[in-house]
């Protein structure tokens, strides 16, 4: 098995993580489906306010590409239709009851070994597990090998990147996110069988594991394995293992499938139905009860939030907690009356800080996170460090300190992409390869300038997907 | 007691409160988030920030400074007395005599380039950067302690308005902020800064107390007394610096037998030698090296590139030493060069300020090389600048981001291929 040496990357030793509690199993009357801001998605929903829908039932569709389907997990009445500003589908609740399923048929180990590409392809876009593949770079939804291009607001053909490969990563190093270990107990047999599916769409499978992976997904043959180093993040995610797998070529890209995903794959091959099952957690300095637990797709927020013992009303209204979908490098600010998202299962409860100490820079900073050796919390390498929303510090200019080249775990020089990205001029950004940032956030985490170079490399890779 | 600080904070960003119509946010807010954190939160993911931030990081080379500014400070007080054929000065009296004549110049530096810094934050309503109290550290360190304050305040003000806030502040500048005010003053003050003797007199008399005595003045008469070619010491102490001896061309004076009659080279890596304010002690600038490097604060390339260049081409000249079409300086040991004058303070506090250096590692080793190598040929070839390190790292400023430029070139062509 390759190991891969990442040079950048960070390890983090974060208190107030996920940890090892087992919050049971929850439940809810009403679950929440959305798209979870996926990009280029313009959901046209199928069903109204009142309508009963079976498991496996067609939610809503991507207008610009009707490939892209969201399916309900379980069966019930549709309670609400919810929008955001700009008319941005924030969910379709269900209200649950009934058993109604919709059948995709089932397939035995044999069967799956001997299905065909095309198949296999049709079979993951009907069940709309296809719609979770999403592409490196530029974290769109994969196309679909042979749909045709879609266009820009002229009516020309937009090119459409090439998939080479899949990547699964049986690693998570992102901190306070819901350990691999939870999400695959009593899952490890629909992993692999979804493995074999994504075999059999005949692309190469790539897998990301380390040396805790359970050995049962480290050998499966025909699929190729990276070993990472999961206390380094961010060396768990897709991105960076591709990375390290083979560089991309222009027009290329590779589908990142997320652990449930392949969880979901496997089970919808195995029994014929949609997966309704997800494991969350809860984490963060703002949860009194920190931990895993199973629940049913799409659960609300505030059923997490009670679960790690705040009442949901408090943080609701409170301004001064943020609460999170995903981890804390990588996750998406989430309103506690919303869902949790397919593929998003951990609610992170931070307290936004705002205190205003004084003298920080004098002191000598124990507990400060950094990674840089100018606090003394450098010297104790084994003790937890405190994660909190405070920004450290104002914008400045970037002084050229060089540490987010340091970090970059994939060898770019985030300084000169940020600035390439400021200045719009694409052919800069290619040359300095900004289509493998991973989006990782270790550049904005360090700098010390407080410059966003995420959000800036970001829009840097929108204008390219724009222009083509 | 915040109570009360934030109660004023509040009165002063009341539109105009300060200055009548002017709005004074920018100034009021850099005073506040001085002496405490910003309220700042991430507005997106990452949700967290790393601690440091750039007034962290000044303030480490600010620490890293210390031993220099504390040996500094004797070295200035033990100096002075020597001039004066005092040789039993204590400790303690070296020290007070030495704050006498370090502590003025060190509070007009961040007086003025506070004003600067203030008055460019109002004009342009942008923050008051953390970057001067980094410059107005290094600047007095690199000033002879015989500078009349008049011209102290021009140098400042050129360093941060021209070398700095021209360019937009901090970030963008293309010089050292610091060097370039000192560089204003070497070329507009050539007899305070030209290194030949940079004793002060002592403000208080031997045993006696104080007795201030007019020190410029008995400067301004030793240079003359020292251009003029005579000895001008009292009591056979000459005050020139060890680079002043190595140029000198006296006819029938054997430059380099002349500096070592002065000084060992033990003196000059303990710093017992007079010189600018900071730069004499080889020892305490190792201490900050050694500081810098490991907190990862000063780029530990940069510093090996530019004693490495020195090194070889002070070898290279010491290759030529015995022609006697050259000046004597050339015969100096290659080693000397290193301990001499302002290099060890230049390559570990001036050469790594990352802003007007290269970012990449390789461009860091190259512009630490050229750095030195430039430096020990402006001292040599041209006597008339023995202080070659602060032409050599201005000059290699201004190429720094060309150095850069051709890594990343051969780095995007090597990525290309891969
Ligand atoms: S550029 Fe920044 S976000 Fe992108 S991979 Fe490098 S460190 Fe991560
Ligand atoms: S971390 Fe920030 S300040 Fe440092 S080089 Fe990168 S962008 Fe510039």
């Amino acid at each position: 098995m390759e190991k891969v040496r990442i040079k950048g990357g960070q390890r983090f030793r974060i208190a107030h993580g996920v940890g090892e509690n087992d919050l049971g199993v929850l439940s809810s009357e009403t679950v929440g489906f959305h798209p979870s801001g996926t990009k280029d998605f313009k959901a046209k929903v199928v069903v109204k306010v009142g309508d009963d829908v079976a498991a496996g039932d067609l939610l809503f569709f991507n207008k610009k590409n009707e490939n892209h389907r969201y399916l309900s997990s379980c069966s019930g009445r549709v309670k609400a239709i919810e929008y955001g500003p700009r008319r941005v589908l924030e969910a379709v609740v269900i209200e649950r009851s009934g058993e109604a399923k919709t059948s995709f048929g089932s397939f035995s180990p044999e069967q799956v070994q001997s299905l065909g590409a095309e198949a296999t392809i049709a079979h993951l876009v009907k069940t709309g597990l296809w719609s979770r593949f999403l592409s490196h770079p530029f974290k769109r939804i994969v196309p679909v090998p042979g749909e045709p291009a879609p266009k820009d607001i002229h009516g020309h053909d937009l090119p459409v990147p090439s998939l080479i490969r899949f990547h699964v990563s049986f690693v998570e190093s992102e901190p306070h996110l819901v350990p691999t270990g939870a999400t695959l107990e009593g899952n490890i047999e629909n992993a692999l069988l979804g493995l074999e599916v994504l075999k059999r769409t005949g692309f190469d499978v790539v897998a990301g594991v380390s040396s805790n992976t359970d050995s049962k997904l480290k050998s499966v043959s025909g699929v190729a394995y990276k070993e990472v180093d999961e206390t380094l993040f961010p060396a768990g995610s897709a991105e960076v293992q591709s990375y390290f797998t083979q560089p991309l070529g222009a027009g290329e890209c590779v589908a990142c499938v997320d652990l449930e995903t392949l969880i979901d794959i496997g089970h919808v091959v195995r029994t014929g139905e949609l997966r309704d099952e997800r494991t969350y957690a809860v984490a963060g300095e703002g949860a009194s009860k920190r931990g895993h637990a199973r629940g049913p797709v799409g659960l609300p927020v505030a059923t997490l939030q009670s679960a790690s013992g705040v009442p949901s009303g408090e943080a609701t209204s409170s301004t001064d907690t943020r609460l999170v979908a995903g981890g804390l490098l990588r996750g998406k600010k989430i309103d506690a009356k919303h869902y949790m998202g397919l593929t998003e299962t951990t609610l992170n409860i931070l307290p936004e800080d705002r205190e205003r100490t004084p003298f920080v820079f004098f002191r000598p900073g124990g507990n400060r996170l950094t990674t840089f050796k100018l606090w003394t919390s450098a010297l104790m390498k084994g003790k937890e460090q405190v994660a909190t929303t405070s920004n450290n510090g104002e914008h400045r200019g970037c002084v050229q300190c060089g540490q987010c080249i340091k970090v970059c775990p994939v060898e770019l020089m985030p300084n000169l992409v940020f600035k390439a990205a400021l200045a719009k001029d694409i052919e800069k950004m290619e040359q300095l390869g900004i289509r493998d940032c991973t989006d990782c956030g270790l550049c904005t985490f360090v700098c010390p300038s407080k410059i966003e170079l995420g959000e800036i490399v970001e829009s840097g890779k929108e204008l390219i997907v724009k222009e083509g | 007691m915040w109570k009360f600080w934030e109660k004023i904070v509040d009165a002063a960003n009341k539109e105009g409160a300060l200055f009548g119509k002017v709005p004074n946010k920018a100034l009021i807010n850099a005073t506040d988030t001085f002496f405490r954190k910003p309220a700042i939160v991430t507005a997106n993911a990452p949700h967290m920030r790393d601690a440091t931030d750039l007034k962290r990081f000044i303030f480490m080379v600010v620490v890293a400074l210390l031993p220099c500014y504390i040996f500094g400070t004797y070295n200035v007080g033990r100096n002075a007395y020597l001039s004066i054929g005092v040789t039993d000065a204590t400790l303690m009296q070296c020290t007070l005599e030495g704050l006498l004549h370090v502590l003025p110049l060190v509070v007009l530096t961040y007086l003025i380039g506070g004003m600067w810094e203030g008055i460019f934050a109002q004009v342009r309503g942008h923050e008051i950067s953390e970057g001067f109290l980094v410059t107005g550290a290094l600047m007095p360190l690199i000033l002879p302690p015989t500078l009349p304050w008049w011209q102290l305040v021009l140098g400042v003000s050129f360093g941060v308005v021209i070398g700095k806030e021209v360019f937009g502040g901090v970030g963008m500048n293309i010089l050292n902020p610091a060097l370039t005010g000192r560089a204003f003053l070497f070329f507009a003050y050539p007899a305070q800064l030209s290194g030949d003797v940079w004793v002060a007199k002592p403000f208080i008399n031997g045993a006696n107390g104080l007795e201030p005595a007019a020190w410029t003045t008995i400067a301004v008469e030793k240079i003359q007394a020292f251009i003029n070619g005579k000895a001008a010491a009292v009591d056979g102490y000459s005050g020139a610096t060890a680079l002043a001896k190595a140029a000198q061309n006296v006819p029938g004076v054997d430059a380099i037998q002349d500096l070592h009659a002065t000084y060992s080279v033990s003196d000059m890596v303990w710093g017992f030698i007079p010189g600018s304010i900071g730069e004499t002690s080889i020892a305490c600038v190792a201490f900050g090296a050694f500081f810098l490097i490991l907190t990862g604060v000063g780029s530990w390339r940069t510093m090996v590139g530019v004693f490495a260049g020195g090194a070889a081409m002070g070898l290279l000249l010491n290759g030529f030493g015995g022609s006697s079409e050259v000046n004597d300086f050339f015969r100096l040991p290659w080693y000397e060069h290193l301990v001499m004058g302002s290099f060890a303070f230049g390559a570990v506090f001036m050469a790594t300020d990352p802003v007007s250096s290269p970012f990449h590692k390789t461009s860091r080793l190259i512009y630490g090389f050229l750095i030195g190598a430039l430096c020990i040929i402006i001292r040599t070839i041209n006597p008339a600048y023995p202080e070659g390190m602060m032409l050599a790292i201005l000059f290699m400023n201004v190429f720094s981001p060309l150095i850069d430029h051709y890594v990343v070139q051969s780095w995007i062509k090597r990525r290309a291929k891969r």
